[in-house]
């Protein structure tokens, strides 16, 4: 059948548009990968849910990706001018929209960045900034939320004190998105208590269509609160490396640390009842921010990364994460690293709740739960304060 | 109810300062898996008995209620709500009590 070769064996049997977004989710295509992608358009478009196709791929947050591919690709044309798919507007739109929501943040977070190195705030960056300008070197192919800061537990107050300044706020929204109010006395003890690995958010209103409110994510350790993994944050922070950001000279994470802290993340909020219930327990950006940086850290350095997770106690998370990135992109990790970090026994890659409630284990297969909508049913996180903003 | 003599260690100095009868009254009631009858003593693992990382909250809204307190931030570290004596020793020193030397957050909460 045209197409067969879009996706890996175990997602065959995944719906159309699941198996579409899996395709051109992802930062390059090459030659015979675009003809994939267009056979299978070609044989299916009729049987295919535009609709459909542009939920899941906002709820794997990966539309401005698969947008720009589309578009600038142009897959959704046969012969050159014949459409294959609807709506070529909206993925234009939300492609250049999400560029120029990126350009706003990248004004704002400058600022912030600016002003920390100013004060003498030793932080590094994680994720999102890092990812948009050093991994997918375009502003408007990944979604950024927030600004993610790591941070020396002693440098909090310091950091606080700054970002004070420039406006920000410890809350929440209010209805009408003009002002942030504090989180009510029952949010700040359980964050307090149970997630000290994180700050509170701080929030300061964007007052822009594109963007509602700028927020500085700061942690000050890359576990969860009550891992009992073991990460010297000094130590990260001292490996961490210069680098311009939004323009700005700035600090980011060390390339194994990079990684190292990617796989954490991702298993933990795989795996947490607070991202499940939301739906961003699994989403595909991960996986893609995964296997963009994995491809850009060379060889040699990938082959330190055992000596690096060494014994912290979060080698599980790591080969959590590059077993499923492998599975969604054969290749995506050498062989050798992956099977580096396999333990004897994998049980743990079905379980779920284990950091927020009570462990248990998916009935369904990795590839149902991916592309699963309703996913989210399956889980009620007790933890209270703010979800998701951004 | 027997009033349980707290030994807080701080610095060289030992002090005892019994917790009362009020303090252990909120405790028992976020403690569902404590059988009735049985006593509280200074080192009960709270979350042993029921005192989960949820109903933590609940039980530090009452406690701050019950004796008209903030805790500050500093002090709101899993390690000082540990047992009841972790708890009395923060509650004595919001309340401007000498006699306690309680973690702060940074200081000593290994995570």
């Amino acid at each position: 059948m045209p197409g067969d070769d879009l996706v890996p064996d175990e997602f065959r049997e995944v719906s159309l548009e699941a198996r579409l977004l899996l395709a051109t989710a992802r930062s390059r295509l090459t030659p015979a990968h675009r003809q994939s992608v267009r056979r299978f358009l070609e044989a299916n478009t009729a049987e295919l849910d535009w609709g459909r196709f542009i939920d899941l791929a906002s709820r794997h947050f990966v539309l401005p990706l698969v947008a720009r591919n589309l578009i600038r690709l142009r897959l959704i044309h046969a012969d050159g001018d014949r459409p294959l798919a609807p709506y070529r507007w909206i993925f234009t739109y939300v492609y250049e929209g999400n560029r120029r929501r990126n350009l706003a943040l990248t004004d704002e977070y400058a600022k912030v960045l600016r002003a920390l190195t100013d004060a003498g705030v030793r932080y590094a960056v994680r994720k999102g900034p890092v990812l948009t300008e050093r991994v997918y070197h375009d502003l408007g192919a990944r979604r950024v939320g927030d600004l993610d800061l790591l941070l020396a537990r002693t440098t909090v107050p310091a950091f606080e004190s700054v970002v004070s300044e420039l406006g920000y706020d410890q809350g929440r929204p209010t209805g009408n998105g003009e002002r942030i109010v504090p989180f009510d006395r029952k949010t700040e003890l359980f964050w307090r208590v149970n997630l000290s690995n994180v700050t509170l958010p701080y929030l300061k209103p964007a007052y822009r269509d594109d963007v509602e409110v700028y927020v500085l994510d700061a942690c000050v350790d890359l576990l969860p609160a009550r891992s009992l993994a073991r990460i010297d944050v000094t130590e990260v922070l001292e490996r961490a490396v210069p680098a311009v950001l939004y323009g700005e000279p700035s600090v980011m994470l060390d390339p194994l640390d990079q990684l190292v802290d990617m796989c954490i993340q991702l298993h933990v909020e795989a795996t947490t009842l607070y991202y499940i219930e939301i739906g961003k327990d699994l989403t595909l950006m991960k996986f893609v921010d995964l296997l963009e940086v994995i491809r850009g850290v060379p060889e040699q350095v990938l082959d330190q990364l055992p000596g690096r997770v060494g014994d912290s106690g979060c080698a599980d998370s790591v080969y959590y994460a590059l077993h499923h990135l492998t599975k969604l992109y054969p290749g995506a990790a050498p062989a050798r690293l992956v099977g580096a970090f396999e333990p004897a026994d994998t049980g743990f890659l079905d379980e779920y709740g284990g950091f927020d409630g009570d462990r248990k284990r998916w009935d369904r297969s990795f590839a149902d739960r991916l592309f699963d909508r309703e996913r989210w049913r399956t889980a009620r996180s007790e933890v209270p304060g703010p979800r998701a903003w951004v | 109810m027997t009033r349980h003599p707290v030994t807080v260690h701080q610095g060289a100095y030992v002090h005892t300062v019994p917790w009362t009868p009020q303090f252990e009254a909120v405790l028992r009631r976020h403690l569902p898996l404590l059988a009735d009858g049985q006593p509280i003593t200074p080192d009960l693992a709270l979350a042993d008995h029921g005192l989960t990382s949820l109903a933590v909250v609940s039980f530090l809204l009452e406690l701050e209620d019950e004796f008209a307190v903030s805790i500050p931030d500093e002090l709101l570290t899993s390690a000082n709500f540990a047992n009841p004596t972790t708890v009395w020793s923060v509650l004595q020193h919001v309340r401007g009590s000498r006699s306690a030397a309680v973690p702060t957050n940074g200081a000593s909460d290994a995570r």
